[in-house]
């Protein structure tokens, strides 16, 4: 699924980041095959993922971008 | 005699946004710098020379050498992808020695820069700020273990409580020393071995290391992405390697109650209700404004200037009669203590009613900023703001704006996209109100009392800051840009830096107005005694009270508007009208155009035809609405 659909307290594996965003993601510490959890979903605004101690905030227009799937903890 | 040579060691500060460089440059130069917790503060590059103390000079051989300290805009990695990391680039560049600032709370983040850092060869510090969050978020560091894995020194600093800075100060001395005198061997970090090969081929070509590997980086998108994903990889197994159990705290969980919809919505606007009416409107603008204003300079100060300039000059007030012609006389006297007295209304609007809002504002927003609340603001409104064409970073320079529309305008070059830029520029020159303005609105609006006139003003401004953003979206091509940011922290503000950053902007701020205000007061008082605002006021008529149903004097408010927003007010206070005129006054003025030197920074912004299309679409929209307003029946 896309990463828009996620919701909070999933925890969920980064499948696939389209390219021109991947070294901006890289950079804030999420790359693909990482496991992270879905801190937060705001209605048709960004998802907040947490990995480790960080959080990250993507904007909706671009979680659209991000494949990702649910894991089973 | 002995030659005197002077060199210049350049120390550059760099990290990530947000992990305390600001504060240590503060620290080690004695200067101080805009420190606040979210990222982007640090637009322009400061630099200050570090002093060595007499024993420090003897210890290391340093009489001969000048140490500059560069504090660089913070980044999370050098490609020149944007305005702050091309500064920073330059920085690193210049930079004989490199200190790396890391949060310790967000190490798997940072030291991806710190391999980047690395792979340029150059001498390096590493220093693992915000020790004492990672011990709240029980966190444990094995240091020695980093150290050995980066070929680093690291220095373990809690930098607003300035522990552990004086050791950087001593291991920076330090690192001069050796590198001058080449006794002991500098580190400048484990280069990588699978970067190595990555970049080997460039080698040959550059002069630099540093050169090398962006030339490299900047290759191909395939090429930095490998760069990338082994600096990545090698950055996680470190990390993983060093940092132990990791635990949620208290902190983080209220952190993530600010980040739910709901629960976070609901504080927003009890948040803003509490800063922007309680706080500012009701507290600021009534309670310390009407007690200076009135118990304090009305009573003391006024009548004794009063008195003083009665005795040499006459003063004659409501007088709009050529006095220059007349009585020569009682034009200086009128000038100087009458109705926009340089010695009486000038200073009592400066201080009684414009300092006390902008020490309120900038406190405000200094406590928003230091506690990391306007991140997840940002999180929260970037839904919305994308509907307007925007995303949750312009929330910023829109917060800013109540501050000062100007300087907030210089902020919009922190948005990525050119049509972000310009929906946040219009909307900012349009509906916000600087603080010098919202403080006499704020004023103006208490004196009617009660949320009502408060809600239809800001209800006003709402709609057509709504309006103006959903029509913007649709005429300029393109998309509001994209977010993606990071959370800081929750922390507690510290208290001496929310009031050192609450001074020192207000002071920027009065600084620049107090002149303005005198030559303002200086030209309607002139106007005034020539018989000229006489003219003005009986042209603009017709717009004023056929228009917009308001007493004719409120003409001159709108034309000193036009030269500095809040001189818009500077004739309000003490025009005489009914609860529905004054609300229809203080919609009108917010909307109408924005001052000179905002005007000035959106052509430098963007350019001429864009500031002209914002500018006259005001007058239009504060007549528009100014008159619609006026005729409902409101009150």
């Amino acid at each position: 699924m896309q990463l828009d659909q996620a919701k909070s307290g999933q925890s969920l594996n980064i499948n696939e980041i389209p390219s021109e965003l991947k070294s901006n993601l890289i950079r804030l510490g999420i790359c693909e095959g990482d496991r992270v959890l879905c801190a937060s979903k705001i209605p048709g605004g960004p998802v907040v993922l947490q990995k480790d101690l960080q959080e990250i905030a993507i904007g909706n227009s671009y979680a659209k971008l991000i494949k990702v799937e649910q894991c089973k903890s | 005699m002995q030659e005197l040579k002077t060199k210049t060691i350049n120390v550059a500060l760099v990290g990530n946004p947000n992990v305390g460089k600001s504060v240590i440059f503060n620290y080690l130069t004695g200067i101080y710098v805009d420190v606040s917790n979210y990222p982007g503060t640090t637009i322009e590059i400061t630099s200050a020379k570090i002093n060595a103390t007499e024993e420090e000079i003897n210890r290391y051989q340093l009489e001969d050498f000048e140490i500059k300290l560069v504090d660089s805009p913070g980044v999370y990695g050098i490609s020149s992808q944007n305005d702050e990391e091309t500064a920073t680039l330059t920085c690193v560049e210049q930079a004989n020695i490199i200190i790396n600032v890391v949060s310790s709370t967000s190490l798997s983040r940072d030291l991806f820069l710190t391999k980047q850092l690395a792979d340029m060869g150059k001498p390096m510090i590493l220093v693992i700020n915000q020790c004492d969050e990672a011990r709240i978020r029980k966190v444990a560091i094995d240091t020695k273990a980093l150290s050995e894995g980066l070929g680093l020194d690291i220095i373990e600093a809690v930098a607003i409580k300035e522990e552990g800075l004086d050791s950087l100060k001593a291991s920076i001395l330090n690192t001069i020393h050796s590198r001058n005198s080449k006794i002991a061997q500098v580190k400048t970090g484990t280069l990588s071995i699978a970067v190595e090969k990555e970049i080997a081929s460039y080698l040959d070509d550059c002069l630099t290391r540093s050169e090398a590997l962006l030339k490299a980086e900047n290759s191909s998108n395939e090429k930095r992405e490998t760069i990338y994903k082994i600096r990545r990889q090698e950055v996680d197994e470190l990390v993983s390697k060093v940092v132990s159990q990791q635990q949620f705290s208290k902190r983080t969980f209220v952190g993530h109650l600010l980040l739910n919809p709901i629960i976070g919505s609901i504080t927003a606007a009890l948040v803003l209700y509490l800063f922007l009416f309680q706080f500012l409107g009701v507290f600021i603008a009534g309670t310390v404004v009407d007690f200076l204003e009135n118990s304090v300079l009305n009573t003391y100060y006024t009548p004794f200037v009063e008195g003083i300039v009665s005795q040499v000059f006459p003063v004659i007030k409501d007088s709009n009669n050529n006095l220059i012609l007349e009585q020569p006389l009682a034009a200086i006297g009128t000038m100087l203590a009458g109705d926009y007295g340089l010695l009486t209304l000038t200073p009592t609007y400066l201080y009684a009613l414009l300092m006390p809002l902008v020490l309120g504002f900038y406190f405000g927003l200094a406590v928003l900023e230091d506690s990391g609340y306007l991140p997840r603001l940002a999180v929260l409104v970037d839904g919305v703001l994308s509907k307007l064409g925007m995303n949750g970073r312009a929330i910023i320079p829109l917060i800013l704006g109540g501050g000062c529309v100007t300087m907030a305008t210089v902020t919009t070059r922190l948005l990525s996209s050119k049509k972000e830029k310009i929906i946040t520029m219009a909307l900012l020159g349009l509906t916000i109100p600087c603080s010098a303005q919202l403080g006499v609105i704020q004023g103006l609006l208490s004196n009617i009392g009660g949320p009502k006139p408060w809600l239809v003003w800001a209800g006003t401004l709402f709609i057509v800051f709504v309006l103006t953003g959903m029509l913007l979206n649709k005429l300029i091509p393109g998309d509001g840009g994209h977010f993606i940011t990071d959370i800081p922290p929750l922390r507690i503000p510290r208290i001496n830096n929310i009031l050192q950053k609450t001074i020192i902007r207000s002071k920027v701020f009065l600084d620049e107005a107090t002149p303005a205000f005198f030559i303002a007061a200086a030209v309607v008082g002139s106007l005034q005694v020539t018989g000229l605002l006489k003219l003005v006021i009986k042209y603009s008529e017709p717009m004023i009270t056929e228009v917009l149903l308001l007493p004719k004097e409120v003409a001159i408010s709108f034309i000193l508007g036009m030269v500095r927003r809040d001189f818009g007010a500077f004739g309000l206070m003490d025009v005489p009208m009914s609860d529905s005129q004054l609300v229809t006054a203080c919609v009108v003025l917010t909307l109408f155009v924005p001052c000179i030197a905002t005007v000035a920074i959106m052509i430098k912004e963007q350019n001429f035809k864009i500031a002209m299309a914002i500018w006259l679409s005001s007058w239009f929209l504060a007549f528009g609405f100014g008159a619609l307003l006026a005729r409902l029946p409101l009150f």
